[in-house]
C-alpha cells in the first residue's frame, strides 16, 4: 500500500447478530487500511462476512446488528462515534457507496438523471439548473452516450451496464475520498464487466478516489485492486499487495483460492482446476483454533485449538496461519 | 405503434410516460368499457326476469283492477316475446333512456341524473378518509415498524375492519350529531354534512389501506434501493416520502380500483343511514318498492361509475410508476 497517511482505518471491527439469546459474528477483528488513491479488494467466499464489512463502514448495519471496532476512521471523522446527521453528511460526499444490482439499487420511479441530481443537491446546496447540467457531465464522465436525453430515462429502459454507470455517477457526483463497491460487477454480463471495472479505476485515478471493492470473482480483483486481503469466515486471513500475494501466496486458504482460479495461479500449478475441498462454516458454527483448519491440507495439533492471529511476515504481506510465520522465518528473510 | 419510448424533461416526465401508447390504450379500454356495458345491461334486463313481481302490477298499484293491470302490460309492452323486448331495452338504453320509474312518476335518467352527484361527492370524501387516513397512517406505522404506534395501528385497524359500516354510522351520528351537536343528523347540507357520512364509508377502507400502504413501504425498506439512498446520505424523510411511498403506490392504487365497486356497495347502506340522496339511497328506495326500471338504472350507472374510476386508477398508476405502460 502507498506510503501516504491512510484515509479510512479500520482496526478490529466487528458486527455481531443477536438473535433469541444466541450471538453470531459474521464479522470478526477486520483490520486494513487505505491510502489515498488506493484501490482495495477484499476477496471471499460467499458467506465470509466481505459484504457486511462494507456495510458496516458505511454505518448501513440495522438492528438487531452490532458494530464494534478499536477504529473506525475516515480521515479526521470517527465514523463509529458519529452522529447520524453528520453521517448522513459523510455519506455521498466524502465516502459513498455502490452495490451489486443497479437495477434493485436505483429507484425505478425516478428518472436517472433525478436520481443523480437529488445527491448534488442534497450535498452541494446547487440549484436545480446548475445540478442538472452537473448530471449531465457526470453521464458523460462515465460512459454513457448521449447523456442530455439519457438523463430522462428510467432504470429499466437502460441496460445493466448502463445502470451501473449510472450508479457510479451518484457515487461519485459529490467527489468522495473513499468509493465502497460490493460485488459491483456481479450482476452483469461477462462482456461487461470488465468496462465497468476499467471506469471504477478510471475514475478513481481521475479523480483522487480510493476505492475498497468486495468480491468473490479474483478475475474481478485483478483487473481493480493493487491491495488485496483475504476473508475467510469473517476474519482476514491474509492481505498484501495482489502482485505478492498472487505470485507468493502464504496461508493455505489463499493458495487453495488462487488454484481454483487458473488464470491467476502460478504458471506450474496450471495443471489441473483445484477445488477446496468441504464448505465454509456458517457464521454460528465456526471451529474453533482456526476457523480454516477443517479444509486445510497441512492442519496441525495447534490450528484446532489456537487462532492464529494476522502477523506481518514481510514485504508488506500479513497472514493469519500458525505455519506461515515458522516457514518464512525458517525461509532466512 | 412505435416502441421506442423517450420521455422528453424532468418536468414532462409524467407526461412521457402517457405517451407511451395512449390511443391504443384508449381503444382498449373503451373497448372494454363498452362490452362490459353490454353484459351489464343484458344481465340486468334478464335479472327482472326472474323477480317475482309483476311491473304492471307496481305501476298501477295493489288497488288496481286486472283490466288495468293488462291495459299497462300492453302499453309497456311486456307481452311482446323476449327478444323484441330485449331489443326495444337495449335500444332505448342506447339513448340514454332508462326507462320510467314507477315510484317516483319520472324519468330514471332525470332521477339520475339529479341523484348522481351526491354519491360522486360521498364517494370523493370516502376516497379522501380512505386514502388520506389509510396512506398517512400506514406511512407513519412502516417508519417506525414494530413500534409502538404501529403496534396500535395495527390493533385499531383489525377493529376497523370487523365493525360493520351502517353500525360505525350510527354510533358517528349518535356522538358527534346527536350527543354532540357538531355535525347535522343528516341530508345532504354542504359541507358539513358529507363528514360523518365519508368517514363512516371510508374507514373501514383506510384501515385495509393503512396496512397494505404499511406492507408495501416496509418490504421497500429492506431493498437495496433504500440501503442504496442511505449510502449517498440521503435523509429518513425523503428515503420515506419521495421514493419509498412513490414506489408503494402501485398496490395502494390497484387495490383502489378494485375498491370502487364496494364503495357504491357500501353508499347504499350509508347513504340510506344518514339519508344522503345519492344514487345508494335511491337504489335502496328502489328496492323496496320494486320499482325495477329504477334499480336498473341505479346498477348500470354504478356499473359504468366503477369502470369509469377504474380507468382513472390505472392512468394515476401509470403516472406514478414509470414502468406500468398503458
Amino acid at each position: 500500500m502507498s506510503g501516504s497517511d491512510p484515509v479510512l482505518t479500520v482496526e478490529g471491527l466487528s458486527v455481531a447478530f443477536t438473535a433469541g439469546g444466541s450471538r453470531t459474528r459474521p464479522v470478526e477483528e477486520v483490520s486494513f487500511a487505505v491510502g489515498r488513491g488506493d484501490r482495495f479488494g477484499i476477496v471471499g467466499e460467499s458467506g465470509s462476512g466481505k459484504s457486511l464489512t462494507l456495510l458496516a463502514i458505511a454505518g448501513l448495519v440495522d438492528h438487531p446488528g452490532h458494530v464494534a471496532a478499536d477504529t473506525l476512521r475516515l480521515e479526521d471523522a470517527d465514523l463509529l462515534s458519529i452522529s447520524r446527521s453528520r453521517r448522513r453528511a459523510v455519506l455521498g460526499t466524502r465516502m459513498s457507496m455502490i452495490l451489486q444490482d443497479p437495477l434493485a439499487s436505483l429507484s425505478p420511479v425516478w428518472s436517472v438523471g433525478e436520481q443523480i441530481a437529488e445527491t448534488l443537491r442534497r450535498h452541494t446546496r446547487m440549484p436545480r439548473s446548475a445540478a442538472r447540467e452537473e448530471t449531465i457531465e457526470l453521464l458523460a464522465q462515465v460512459g454513457i452516450p448521449d447523456p442530455r436525453r439519457r438523463a430522462d430515462s428510467f432504470p429499466h429502459q437502460l441496460s445493466g451496464g448502463m445502470r451501473q454507470r449510472v450508479a457510479i455517477a451518484i457515487a461519485m457526483s459529490c467527489a468522495p475520498i473513499v468509493l465502497l463497491a460490493d460485488e459491483p460487477t456481479t450482476a452483469l454480463d461477462v462482456s461487461i464487466q470488465a468496462q465497468i471495472l476499467d471506469l471504477l479505476v478510471e475514475v478513481c485515478e481521475s479523480r483522487g478516489m480510493a476505492l475498497v471493492m468486495v468480491t468473490h470473482d479474483l478475475a474481478a480483483l485483478s483487473r481493480a485492486a493493487v491491495g488485496v486481503g483475504v476473508m475467510y469466515a469473517g476474519r482476514i486471513v491474509e492481505s498484501g499487495s495482489l502482485d505478492r500475494i498472487r505470485t507468493a501466496p502464504a496461508h493455505p486458504y489463499t493458495q487453495a483460492l488462487l488454484l481454483s482460479a487458473p488464470h491467476l495461479a502460478p504458471a506450474r500449478a496450471r495443471s489441473r482446476l483445484h477445488t477446496i475441498p468441504g464448505a465454509p462454516p456458517s457464521p454460528d458454527k465456526r471451529p474453533a483454533g482456526c476457523p480454516f483448519h477443517p479444509r486445510c491440507p497441512y492442519v496441525m495439533d495447534v490450528c484446532r485449538t489456537v487462532r492464529p492471529p494476522l502477523v506481518p511476515i514481510g514485504d508488506g504481506v500479513s497472514a493469519a496461519c500458525h505455519l506461515v510465520p515458522a516457514v518464512f522465518a525458517g525461509g532466512g528473510s | 405503434m412505435a416502441t421506442t419510448r423517450m420521455s422528453p424533461g424532468f418536468e414532462a416526465r409524467s407526461l412521457g410516460v402517457l405517451r407511451a401508447g395512449p390511443s391504443r390504450f384508449v381503444a382498449r379500454r373503451i373497448a372494454s368499457i363498452v362490452l362490459t356495458l353490454f353484459f351489464v345491461l343484458t344481465f340486468t334486463f334478464l335479472l327482472t326476469f326472474s323477480i317475482p313481481t309483476d311491473p304492471a302490477r307496481a305501476v298501477v298499484g295493489p288497488k288496481g283492477t286486472a283490466e288495468q293491470v293488462a291495459t299497462v302490460r300492453e302499453n309497456l309492452g311486456l307481452d311482446d316475446p323476449l327478444p323484441a323486448q330485449y331489443a326495444r331495452y337495449m335500444g332505448r338504453a342506447l339513448t340514454g333512456d332508462l326507462g320510467y320509474s314507477y315510484s317516483q312518476r319520472r324519468a330514471v335518467s332525470d332521477l339520475i341524473a339529479e341523484r348522481l352527484p351526491y354519491t360522486a361527492l360521498l364517494a370523493l370524501g370516502a376516497l379522501v378518509v380512505q386514502v388520506g387516513l389509510g396512506v398517512s397512517v400506514g406511512v407513519l406505522a412502516a417508519s417506525r415498524a414494530g413500534g409502538a404506534f404501529d403496534r396500535s395501528a395495527l390493533a385499531a385497524a383489525l377493529l376497523v375492519i370487523s365493525l360493520p359500516g351502517f353500525w360505525v354510522g350510527l354510533v358517528l351520528l349518535y356522538l358527534l350529531a346527536y350527543r354532540l351537536p357538531v355535525f347535522p343528523l343528516g341530508g345532504n347540507d354542504f359541507p358539513l354534512g358529507l363528514v360523518l357520512p365519508s368517514l363512516a364509508l371510508g374507514i373501514a377502507g383506510a384501515a385495509w389501506y393503512s396496512r397494505i400502504t404499511r406492507e408495501a413501504i416496509v418490504d421497500i425498506l429492506n431493498t437495496d434501493m433504500v440501503r442504496a439512498l442511505r449510502a449517498k446520505g440521503m435523509p429518513p424523510r425523503t428515503i420515506l416520502l419521495k421514493h419509498s411511498l412513490r414506489a408503494a403506490a402501485g398496490p395502494v392504487i390497484t387495490m383502489l380500483a378494485i375498491d370502487f365497486g364496494f364503495l357504491l356497495g357500501g353508499a347504499v347502506v350509508i347513504e340510506t343511514v344518514f339519508s344522503w340522496p345519492g344514487l345508494g339511497l335511491t337504489a335502496y328506495q328502489a328496492m323496496q318498492r320494486n320499482d325495477v326500471p329504477l334499480l336498473m338504472g341505479c346498477v348500470i350507472v354504478g356499473s359504468l361509475f366503477v369502470l369509469v374510476l377504474n380507468t382513472v386508477a390505472d392512468v394515476a398508476r401509470a403516472f406514478l410508476d414509470p414502468r406500468v405502460r398503458l
